[in-house]
């Protein structure tokens, strides 16, 4: 404490009082039944439609199944699929706005998005739909970070298209669709040697682990023009504690408020108070930028200190030029 | 009863003016006293106090805003005591923890060229709060001028913890910012 914050904490008594009158006001409005209905089931109303969703795209399979084993026409069945393919992203992209603030917002617009060839290979297992269903909202979310553009901001423009927009788009689909299989394709384990040993990542290795974390796998995945990525998993034999580091572009504090990304910080801004408190039973999970591009996600069953303690470890490493 | 009311009962003198108002404002001005000082009896004290004052300052005052009117001069005793009991030693509680927080929102000294003058800092913190979005600003003020605590905050405006956190965080060097580049020295 200091003169200084008294000083503000004083001057805050001549703020204005249609300030503070809103801010009262407000408070009544976002006390009402609709807040607090989701605020208390949301979580159940994101399992429902999970489990709607799953049933769907099972029942999708069952008919395309029952569909080719009575050699029927499979154009019905196909449809059906698809139909249903796009369902689940749209229900993948309505999931993630319900997980609300953080990293998720960016896939809202992810999910509206066309799925046009989704269920192209009608072989593949329905399970096998949603989660291309779930790696392209991903994907697209991910494409949306990396150009520092929320993907929001595709989904307002659908309405009112010509042939020709939708062409385009579905071109643009048809692109990222091939980038997400290179992605998928070009990731693979490698030797926990190799990883620590691959620059730029090695210098954001922790050197303060979780008591009885060990080195347990690397995966890396390289497009040369879109994503350099690696992620690293410790495990206690029973979670897993992984950074998954992406080098790209350089994401500022003002990228994140614009974004209005919440467990998104500026490697320099972070600080333990920022720590999320995860909900019982979910692991702690944020991202960090730091200054060269360095992008890592967090993710871990492990507690504020301990996670902490891992941050400051590569903070130390990579000390922030101010 | 009404604030007109209230203020008619004021205007005549009527001492059922400050029954009236415990009636209607009491447990909102406690609220304000007790987030700051943590202390019972001294909140019950600083809200007698605030009546008090009420019957002073109207007339010849006719506040626009009777509720807000009160809350301050509730909010100024408190942590007028508040500064009184914690004069030697350092204190514990919300306000303290709110205070560090407002720390970093001091710009270096050297950086400025001359003090301004406490109204001139209560001016530009208008301005600045003006400029935030309503969302920004209302948690902003739930927690330097009410000293809610940020639990509080996130289930009033129906947002997560982390988010308070976040919104605070980010004003907090955005107000920072805003002072430096408009000269302020504290």
């Amino acid at each position: 404490m200091s003169d200084q914050a008294v000083k503000i904490f004083e001057a805050l008594s001549d703020v204005d009082e249609e300030l503070l009158e809103r801010c009262n006001r407000k408070a009544v409005r976002k006390n009402g039944t609709a807040p607090r209905l989701f605020q208390a089931y949301g979580r159940a109303i994101a399992a429902g439609i999970c489990l709607i969703v799953a049933g769907a795209v099972s029942w999708g399979g069952y008919q395309l199944i029952r569909g080719s084993s009575q050699s029927n026409s499979s154009g019905g069945a196909h449809r059906e699929l698809s139909d249903m393919a796009q369902s689940a992203e749209a229900a993948v992209g309505d999931q993630a706005d319900l997980n609300g603030d953080g990293g998720s917002g960016n896939a809202a617009g992810a999910g509206a998005e066309p799925a046009a060839g989704m269920a192209e290979d009608t072989g593949a297992a329905t399970t096998d739909g949603m989660m291309a269903a779930q790696e392209s909202a991903k994907t697209e979310s991910l494409q949306g970070q990396t150009a520092g553009t929320p993907a929001k901001e595709e989904t307002t423009q659908e309405g009112g298209q010509t042939e020709e927009d939708k062409e385009q788009q579905a071109d643009r689909y048809a692109d990222l669709r091939e980038q997400q299989t290179a992605q998928r394709d070009s990731r693979k384990e490698i030797s926990w040697e190799e990883a620590c040993a691959t620059e730029p990542f090695a210098s954001y290795l922790p050197t303060v682990l979780p008591d009885a974390y060990e080195a347990f796998s690397a995966r890396r995945s390289l497009s040369p023009e879109h994503w350099d990525n690696l992620i690293f998993r410790w495990t206690d034999g029973v979670q897993i504690l992984s950074l998954n580091m992406t080098s790209g572009e350089v994401v500022t504090r003002e990228d994140l408020e614009r974004r209005d990304g919440l467990c998104e910080y500026v490697a320099e801004d972070f600080s333990k108070e920022l720590m999320p408190d995860p909900p019982a039973g979910e692991p702690l999970a944020f991202t960090l930028y730091y200054a060269d591009g360095m992008r890592i996600d967090f993710q871990g069953h492990v507690t504020a200190d301990e996670m902490w303690a891992v941050v400051e470890s590569i903070k130390k490493q990579n000390p922030v030029q101010k | 009863m009404r604030d007109t009311e209230i203020m008619d009962l004021y205007w005549a003198r009527d001492e059922r003016a400050i029954h009236e108002t415990q009636n209607s404002y009491g447990r909102y001005c406690y609220c304000i006293a007790y987030n700051i000082l943590k202390d019972r009896e001294d909140s019950d004290e600083c809200v007698n106090d605030t009546w008090l004052r009420a019957w002073n300052a109207i007339p010849p005052k006719r506040p626009e805003r009777l509720e807000l009117f009160l809350g301050t001069i509730t909010r100024n005793l408190s942590f007028d005591k508040w500064k009184g009991k914690h004069a030697m030693k350092r204190g514990s509680g919300e306000i303290t923890v709110a205070l560090d927080e407002l720390v970093e929102c001091v710009p270096d000294r050297h950086n400025t060229e001359e003090e301004v003058e406490a109204a001139e800092l209560g001016r530009l913190i208008n301005v600045f709060l003006r400029s935030l979005p309503e969302r920004e600003c209302n948690v902003f003020l739930r927690r330097y001028w009410y000293v809610e605590e940020y639990n509080e905050i996130a289930k009033r405006y129906g947002l997560k913890l982390n988010t308070v956190k976040t919104i605070l965080f980010r004003t907090r060097a955005r107000l920072k910012d805003f002072l430096e580049q408009e000269g302020v020295a504290l």
